[in-house]
């Protein structure tokens, strides 16, 4: 794996115009993967009063992708260490019945992919 | 502005231990703007086209040339201004129960349970955070007319 240096003093527009660059460039599917992880770091917009839906979807993508931070970004939905396999896999079987579903669907599959190739 | 040197081929896993890595050492306010503005690329799960269009899309095209769904368009000053004053008037229908947004009868609590009220609240910490970060670099596509300050939301993290 290629590491990918980041200066700490970096700053939020210079990190979207990386983001921005490497999107441009990258391989289609790589590229699509990672946007598909992206679209999936905001909750479900409704139908969530107790939070349970956001806890049992988006936290565990969030924690997946970023988990080296992510408990401390998005405190205090996050109450597990890792992610497992089996847990992606069945958030990529999640019944499609709204949008929000499709883009956890899409997440776990590109989390899983990028795992396989870790 | 520097730019940051990642080799084409790199994966998606790389660049997202990048960003972990990234958020776990920068400065808070950074952060927080970065996070504010990932958060609302996805547009609005109600799937309404037309609020996505005037925000999402928007927000997509301050800093992406390429997205894959093809919806960039290009931002101007006077545009930007009149999404944040519609998202901070609420002149948006919830699809979900078909009342306008701004309706007094539609009380706070409908509106917390609303697709469009949470969605909304996203876009407008994402456009605070686009402001903050046009201004202080002394970016020019925001430097002639700026909008109206919007208030930000409860957190919507």
């Amino acid at each position: 794996m290629i590491p990918v240096t980041i200066d700490s003093g970096t700053t939020a527009k210079q990190m979207l115009a990386t983001l921005d660059s490497w999107l441009d460039e990258a391989e289609p599917d790589e590229r699509d993967r990672l946007w598909s992880i992206i679209s999936a770091f905001r909750g479900p917009d409704k139908d969530d009063f107790t939070g349970q839906l956001k806890m049992s979807t988006t936290a565990k993508i969030r924690l997946a992708a970023l988990p080296k931070v992510a408990r401390k970004l998005t405190f205090p939905i996050i109450f597990q260490e890792e992610v497992t396999d089996e847990e992606l896999r069945e958030l990529k079987s999640t019944p499609e019945y709204s949008h929000f579903d499709l883009h956890v669907i899409s997440a776990a599959v590109a989390l899983l992919h990028i795992r396989s190739k870790r | 502005m520097p730019r940051l040197n990642i080799p084409r081929n790199t994966t998606a896993l790389e660049i997202l231990d990048a960003l972990s890595e990234w958020f776990n050492y920068v400065h808070t306010t950074e952060s927080s703007m970065l996070w504010d503005v990932l958060s609302a690329l996805r547009g609005p799960d109600s799937e309404d086209d037309g609020l996505k269009m005037r925000t999402t899309e928007y927000l997509r095209g301050v800093f992406f040339r390429d997205v894959p769904a093809n919806v960039r368009h290009d931002l101007t000053p006077e545009k930007l201004e009149d999404v944040v004053r519609a998202v901070a008037q609420r002149r948006y229908v919830d699809y979900s129960t078909g009342r306008p947004l701004d309706n007094p009868e539609v009380t706070l609590e409908d509106r917390r349970y609303s697709a469009s009220f949470h969605f909304l609240g996203h876009i407008q910490q994402a456009f605070n955070a686009v402001r903050s970060m046009l201004n202080a670099a002394g970016d020019d596509r925001l430097a002639k007319r700026r909008p109206a300050p919007v208030e930000a939301e409860e957190d919507a993290l």
